[in-house]
């Protein structure tokens, strides 16, 4: 017991050392391009990343899927580089690239050898300045996309829970719909809609260029002048701003799949994902499911033995989300057995402050998920330009940790009471198909 | 003034125009010069009781990871199948110290992790704590406690993994390749199953621990935030009381190579997707010199997005959302395959492009340009694998374990570089197998089967990687029905008109009967209204012959003449009512009966069947293909099947020229060697 209040002291007397800092520049080219770089060079590697302001959230109800959907589209070539090219120049120079899409932004990234940097640069101009939409490359891309949607979605046991608990938990806002959206509507639009698209989103000034890794500012300054100096702005970008109205009572699916195991979904709105409550409802997930010693692993897999697993988390975005609790029964045991235990963990923090101790052990949780998720130049670009495009400060990577330790006791208890109530939820059911009453039976 | 102020601006623009960069958009950037990435160094030592430890100094983040690995032979598990890992869960499930609540509250609490498996357990978090981690770490290895109710939980949790598995086509994927590449009763194939886990004991799980986790076949790797010295004092110091002790070696042949190539099958009704997999064992070990030729092989035909697979089956044919292919070297089995997750309605087309794909990798000479692309591109993701310190720290790993020189990794660019198209067209014919290939499906079969059948017999697993049966898949398409199948038919052949408007026919047909001399020639005849005549000769001798004419019949041959009555009559009347023999049917529609759509020997058929009898049409071509029914003989039931392999065409019209029947035991083929319609066809037949 003496170990672990030592421990604790340590934790509060310990501040983050300055070698944990992330040095960085930021600046705004003519056109409203935004530039972040990030100087190391440990490894001779560079993250060439660009990030998108566009996600599904921005796409219209008649036309779902679109955001992603670029996402495939835009490694189609441009006016210098020919259909199919854009992978091959960054293989073959021995790098990788991949992208993805969310319901907030579409992000991109090339991972070179640093000294093939400038690739990445003008393979990035080229993908914003004018890029390749044809109608091969959409007819084929669509069935990509379909074929995406099958193995991801369609083909995996439990695969739909996220569409079915979007489109449950919101009916006004563009969360409403997941970003892979509906093939009908990609089937439906025409390749004059792509084009618009395209001229609206990939524009400079909706647009974060971020780059980490071993280069030098000052040529890549240039050189970033040179490529992305000449695209230009395009109109300022409006994000949407639906207001929801309130969800207005608990809403409960039942969904038949090819499973065995039940499983089931508790969903709760969220607010926007900057704001404090997001914070302590990020601190409340981790007493729910940080580590086999949280309160709904412990009680669910470990005690009641009803679940096989069970997380809590918090699905943040943009504006708003949801906290979501997973829960899978183990073999033999049903919805109705995991219940409980989902519930009265959820009432607990409700009506008590979690122990001080219990605080504690989650502060050190985030400290240390904090000082180690900077480790690679991949994941220090991405998070330059995420805390750009939503917090306005870059600088985040280095301070959001006091966004955590801001959080008290009171807060969780605060949040949990607010936002973790059934008015407030959806609830799915998976249920295997097996068990789906035939018509008959039903009426 | 002014005007000196203005050309020094314009001095300074000038200047300004020759420091700024030129781009030229129309070509790709050259590169600069490369830096050539280097490989943290390492150090390492043995502990008094032998374990090894192999150190990766890494202080840019205040963090450390310690994983302890056992180097055992791969077990095979029996009847028992799953108690390596359950033991291996275990060991994290209590001490004689800590309670598993214990042990996870004190993890937790420093934002740590632990993890066990059968051979490994890994601590990792802050470097602050890395001597709480090193007393957890070995208090977990030296006296973990084995308690019962753990053990009944992990054993149920097992049970509970098993189920969720049945329905995830991966997990099923995996079973079958398993299963069929090395067969049940082999380490890498043998399949985890209710029975198995359930005849578990907890002895098998405290006797697996106290036989392998030993010093003397383990290997702790520790990266991150720690000096060597401390490192040596700590563990030495905390793991002193780990004891060596003889671990049992065993041996396995080695898996061989099928003697033909093999399809094989897990029908999973819900399938949206095939997953597909074709590959082969290989015999390659670590260090051997055609790693490195056989990456490039394996990078140029599916590394990654530039790859010939995601080019051809994403790219171009928009089959599927990635197709790779990629090769495993281990001690006791090396695999090379190919995989993808395709459409159901492109299973087959897909597989004929992977075929397409390997093959040309065992008979073309790769282009200059794809051997200097697949060399950047494995160079470059060496490279970035260095970012991590963990990369130095498996490179030591592998040089103690597999007895690979000092300077292997250091030496990987240099011998990837020497790498020729020959090595590579060499490798490909070697390890990357057309002849003698496995190709595994999980998919829905009554979408996906028929197509199959094209590589071979398709046999069928079951998700445990049991042999089953092929699975029936009669449903009800939408939209057919009895009169669509005999309509379509009657169109096949050319139409109900032209069939109507046949007054005559006179086939000449020779059958071959295995086993007996000489060919069985066989003549039919047919006029409207009304004559029938049938006549089976060999070497110019009648031994049957049946005429039907003016509602009389007669027969005649070696199993002597009279007149034919009763239900014989009535079979030739009906036979001589049309010149088309399935015109008839619509005579009698009630006693047939539509059953479905199903396949049959890879077909896709619509069944129908008629009292004892079955027939079957090709849904593709709506032809007649097949019937079964049973007759009774002297010597008892027998089961009949004909069935059409070959189609003639004469005067617009379709007739059988191929046919095999089976009667029983006996098989013969009878061939339609001459069609005569109409009026070729003489009267005198009749009489």
């Amino acid at each position: 017991m003496k170990n672990i209040i030592m421990l604790g002291a340590l934790v509060l007397s310990g501040s983050l050392s300055a070698q944990n800092q992330i040095e960085f520049e930021e600046y705004d080219l003519d056109n409203g391009l935004h530039v972040i770089l990030h100087e190391d060079h440990t490894t001779p590697i560079a993250a060439v990343t660009v990030l998108y302001h566009v996600g599904s959230k921005n796409e219209e109800t008649e036309r779902t899927g679109f955001a992603h959907f670029f996402e495939h589209l835009l490694f189609e070539g441009s006016e210098n580089i020919e259909r199919g090219e854009f992978d091959s120049y960054v293989t073959n120079a021995g790098g990788a690239l991949n992208a993805n899409t969310s319901q907030d932004r579409t992000f991109y990234f090339e991972l070179l050898p640093s000294n093939q940097m400038e690739l990445g640069l003008w393979l990035e101009s080229e993908r914003m300045l004018h890029a390749n939409i044809q109608t091969i490359g959409v007819e084929t891309q669509r069935e990509v996309v379909k074929e995406e949607k099958r193995q991801r979605v369609d083909n995996q046991p439990y695969g739909s829970w996220i569409e079915n608990m979007m489109k449950r938990l919101y009916s006004e806002h563009p969360y409403n719909w997941v970003p892979i959206g509906s093939m009908d509507h990609l089937n439906a639009a025409k390749l004059d809609e792509f084009m618009a698209f395209y001229d609206k989103f990939y524009i400079p000034n909706n647009a974060t260029l971020s780059i980490a890794g071993d280069i030098d500012i000052d040529k890549t300054k240039e050189l970033i002048a040179a490529y992305f100096g000449e695209i230009p702005r395009g109109a300022d970008v409006v994000q949407p701003t639906v207001q929801e109205p309130a969800l207005g009572g608990e809403k409960v699916a039942v969904i038949y799949d090819n499973i065995q195991l039940p499983a089931m979904m508790m969903g709760y709105r969220m607010p926007p994902q900057t704001s404090d409550d997001a914070y302590a409802l990020q601190m409340t997930s981790s007493v729910l499911s940080g580590g086999p010693s949280s309160r709904m692993y412990k009680r669910l897999v470990d005690e009641d033995q009803t679940a096989l697993q069970v997380f809590a988390f918090p699905f943040s975005l943009e504006q708003g989300g949801a906290f979501i609790t997973f829960s899978l029964a183990n073999a033999g045991k049903t919805i109705d057995d995991m219940t409980p235990g989902l519930e009265e963990e959820i009432e607990k923090l409700q009506n008590e402050l979690i122990s001080e101790r219990e605080f504690q052990k989650i502060q050190n949780q985030m400290e240390s998920n904090f000082i180690q998720s900077n480790s690679k130049m991949a994941g220090i670009a991405e998070s330059l330009a995420d805390y750009h495009t939503y917090y306005g400060d870059a600088n985040y990577i280095n301070t959001e940790i006091e966004r955590y330790r801001s959080v008290t006791r009171e807060d969780i208890q605060k949040v949990a009471k607010k936002y973790l109530v059934k008015d407030n939820r959806v609830v799915l059911k998976y249920l295997p198909k097996s068990e789906e009453p035939t018509a008959e039976a039903a009426e | 003034m002014k005007k000196y102020i203005y050309s020094l601006v314009a001095l300074f623009a000038a200047f300004n125009v020759t420091a700024q960069v030129t781009i030229d958009r129309s070509n790709a950037p050259t590169p600069g010069p490369a830096r050539i990435p280097t490989i943290a160094s390492y150090e390492t030592f043995e502990l008094k009781n032998g374990l090894k430890v192999f150190v990766v100094e890494d202080h840019k983040l205040p963090r450390i990871s310690m994983t302890l690995l056992l180097d055992r032979d791969p077990i095979i598990e029996g009847d028992k199948a799953g108690y390596v890992s359950i033991a291996g869960d275990l060991i994290g499930a209590g001490t004689s110290t800590r309670s598993k609540a214990e042990l996870d509250e004190e993890v937790d609490f420093m934002g740590a992790n632990l993890s066990t498996g059968s051979s490994s357990i890994n601590v990792g978090g802050l470097s602050k704590y890395t001597d709480n981690l090193i007393a957890i770490l070995s208090d977990v290895l030296l006296n973990p406690s084995f308690p019962e109710d753990e053990f009944t939980k992990l054993k149920s949790q097992m049970t509970s993994g098993l189920q969720a598995n049945a329905d995830d086509p991966d997990a099923i994927s995996g079973n079958l390749k398993g299963a069929v590449l090395y067969g049940l009763n082999h380490p890498y194939g043998e399949v985890m199953t209710d029975v198995s886990v359930e005849a578990i004991t907890l002895e098998d799980c405290k006797t697996y621990f106290n036989t392998y986790f030993r010093p003397n076949i383990a290997y702790m790797v520790v990266i991150g935030d720690i000096t060597v010295k401390d490192a040596k004092k700590k563990l030495g110091k905390a793991l002193k009381k780990w004891e060596a002790s003889e671990v049992p070696a065993l041996e396995y042949a080695k898996t061989a190579l099928p003697m033909a190539s093999r399809i094989v099958m897990v029908d999973k009704p819900s399938a949206v997707q095939s997953v597909v997999w074709l590959g082969n064992v290989i015999d390659l070990s670590q260090g051997h010199v055609d790693i490195e030729p056989l990456r490039i092989a394996n990078q140029i035909l599916g590394g990654g997005m530039s790859g010939r697979l995601f080019t051809n089956l994403r790219e171009d044919k928009a089959f599927t959302y990635g197709a790779y292919s990629n090769f495993g070297v281990d001690q006791l089995n090396s695999t090379f395959g190919a995989s993808a997750k395709v459409r159901n309605g492109v299973t087959d087309s897909a597989i004929v492009e992977f075929l397409h794909e390997i093959g040309r990798m065992r008979t073309e000479l790769a282009s200059e340009e794809d051997l200097i692309a697949a060399k950047a591109s494995l160079s470059g993701s060496f490279g970035r694998s260095l970012e991590s310190t963990s990369s130095a720290a498996s490179f030591a790993l592998n040089i103690a374990r597999y007895g690979l020189p000092s300077d292997y990794y250091n030496n990987y660019l240099s011998r990837l570089e020497s790498v020729t198209a020959e090595d590579v067209l060499r490798v490909s014919k070697q390890y990357m197998n057309i002849d003698n290939i496995t190709i595994t499906v999980v998919g829905k079969a009554q979408d996906v089967a028929a197509g199959l059948n094209a590589f071979g017999k398709v046999e069928y697993y079951d998700k445990d990687g049991q042999p089953t049966d092929s699975p029936t898949f009669l449903f009800m398409p939408e939209g057919v029905s009895l009169m669509n199948v005999f309509s379509g038919y009657y169109t096949a052949m050319g139409g109900k008109e032209k069939l109507e408007a046949l007054t005559a026919i006179h086939q000449e047909a020779s059958i071959e009967i295995p086993g007996m001399p000489g060919t069985l020639s066989m003549h039919t005849a047919k006029m409207t209204p009304g004559a029938f005549m049938m006549e089976q000769t060999m070497q110019g001798m009648t031994v049957m012959k049946m005429l039907y004419k003016d509602g009389k019949g007669e027969k005649s041959g070696m199993q002597g003449s009279g007149a034919v009555e009763g239900e014989e009559l009535e079979d030739l009347k009906s036979q001589a009512a049309y010149v088309v023999d399935e015109l008839g049917w619509l005579l009698e529609i009630e006693k047939f009966k539509f059953e479905g759509q199903t396949i049959l020997d890879g077909k896709s058929v619509y069944q129908v069947s008629k009292e004892d009898k079955t027939f079957y049409f090709d849904v593709a071509t709506s032809l007649f293909y097949k019937s079964t029914e049973t007759q009774e003989t002297p010597q008892g039931e027998i089961s009949v099947t004909t069935t059409v392999r070959e189609w003639q065409e004469i005067n617009g019209i379709k007739f059988q020229k191929v046919i095999e029947q089976s009667a029983g035991p006996q098989s013969y083929v009878i061939t339609i060697d001459s069609i005569k319609l109409n009026n070729e066809v003489k009267e005198s037949l009749f009489k």
